[in-house]
């Protein structure tokens, strides 16, 4: 009986284990990733190529936002963020997608 | 001291109590799995995983961001019944493996045979260690079950503190810890939880000179932990800081340590009484 309940554990140990293997390795990961320009990032259906980018700081972004003749989301609605974050813009190339 | 230790570490998990006890709380690990919007999250994946439309919209808006530490069961409090339940009475689960046997020592005159071989001191030290790591064990051990459960469903990864899933902010003890090294954060919530818990078990200890009936012993710590609670949500208002809410530190602000810290310390000293009424112990 001691046995029996003994193989049943390592079959259940295992069973868990893989799992755990499978789901980190197939699933996309949610980690943060630091990505360069040129770099290539994989999802699940297709992969990206990071072209391009340009961080702006709010002033910077605002300025820009002015440039171009484009109304800035947070005095057209009205609407004040807290955040003092970084503006990314970004350009993606997609590079290949599996079906 | 390490033969007594070995001996007393035998009873307290190779028995029939320990096994129901574990066997109970990995019910209760499950079930808070299942009962939570954690399940959900983790159902979707595997939709998605499996190509389903509906879910893969779902997943797209979560923008890849899901951890498992996001669905473990702390996370979700008392909005999950199972975890609720199980945190409320866990002091009672922690003591019915080993927590009376002192008693039964003491009644069966196995006690008598123990000093005699290896002295009272030896006896005592060994009985409150036992204890407390039994008592951590327990309390510990839901948590590790659910987090491997929650490990199944998904990657174990960072959370992403600007996707604003996570109940860890900015006020919370070890917030920086948390978005950075998930696993020290995690050894550390298990460290405080076995302490804290290992310490409540040993009030039985604590007791046993005040109260001689083994099954009202078993009740002891649960009455205090629960009544303390009760006196500090409603007698200070501060129901975020009671040992039942604040052990899971995600609750915990930086704040409100002082006076966690000052549970614990007062704990500890209650606990150290069955060293300081040995003298007064008849046999």
């Amino acid at each position: 009986m001691k046995k029996v309940l003994k193989i049943i554990v390592v079959i259940i140990c295992f069973l868990v284990i893989a799992r755990i293997a499978y789901v980190n390795i197939a699933y996309p990961a949610a980690d943060i990733k630091i990505i360069d320009e040129d770099e290539i990032f994989d999802l699940k259906n297709f992969s990206l190529r990071l072209k391009e980018y340009d961080i702006y700081s709010k002033e910077e972004w605002k300025q820009k936002l002015e440039n171009e003749n484009i109304e800035l989301e947070e005095e057209k609605y009205n609407v004040i963020y807290n955040m003092n974050l970084k503006t990314v813009l970004l350009e993606m190339e997609i590079i290949g997608f599996i079906f | 001291m390490r033969e007594i230790m070995k001996i007393e570490l035998k009873r307290a998990f190779i028995n029939t109590k320990f096994y129901i006890v574990v066997f109970v709380s990995t019910i209760f690990a499950i079930g808070s799995f299942f009962t939570t919007p954690g399940f959900t999250i983790a159902k979707n994946w595997f939709l998605y995983m499996n190509g389903d439309l509906d879910a893969s919209y779902i997943i797209e808006k979560c923008d890849y961001s899901d951890v498992a530490i996001e669905i473990w069961m702390p996370n979700y409090g008392a909005s999950s019944k199972f975890y609720f339940l199980w945190l409320i009475i866990l002091p009672l689960l922690c003591i019915i493996p080993y927590g009376i046997t002192y008693i039964e020592d003491k009644s069966s005159g196995l006690i008598n045979q123990y000093i005699i071989k290896i002295g009272k001191g030896k006896y005592y030290v060994s009985k409150f260690i036992t204890l407390f790591i039994s008592g951590g064990t327990i309390a510990t051990l839901p948590l590790f079950i659910n987090l491997i459960i929650c490990s199944m469903a998904l990657p174990f990864g960072l959370p992403v503190r600007s996707t604003q899933f996570y109940p860890v902010k900015e006020y919370n003890l070890f917030s920086n810890l948390y978005y950075q090294n998930i696993v020290v954060y995690l050894m550390l919530y298990f460290l405080i939880y076995f302490v804290v818990y290992g310490l409540i078990t040993c009030l039985a200890l604590a007791f046993v000179y005040f109260e001689e009936n083994k099954y009202m012993l078993l009740l002891v710590p649960f009455i205090i932990y629960f009544s303390e609670h009760v006196i500090i949500s409603f007698g200070f208002n501060r129901y975020d800081t009671s040992l039942l809410l604040a052990t899971n530190i995600i609750n915990l602000r930086y704040e409100n340590i002082l006076f966690y810290l000052l549970q614990i310390i007062v704990l500890f000293l209650f606990d150290f009484l069955f060293f300081f009424r040995i003298r007064r112990d008849v046999i």
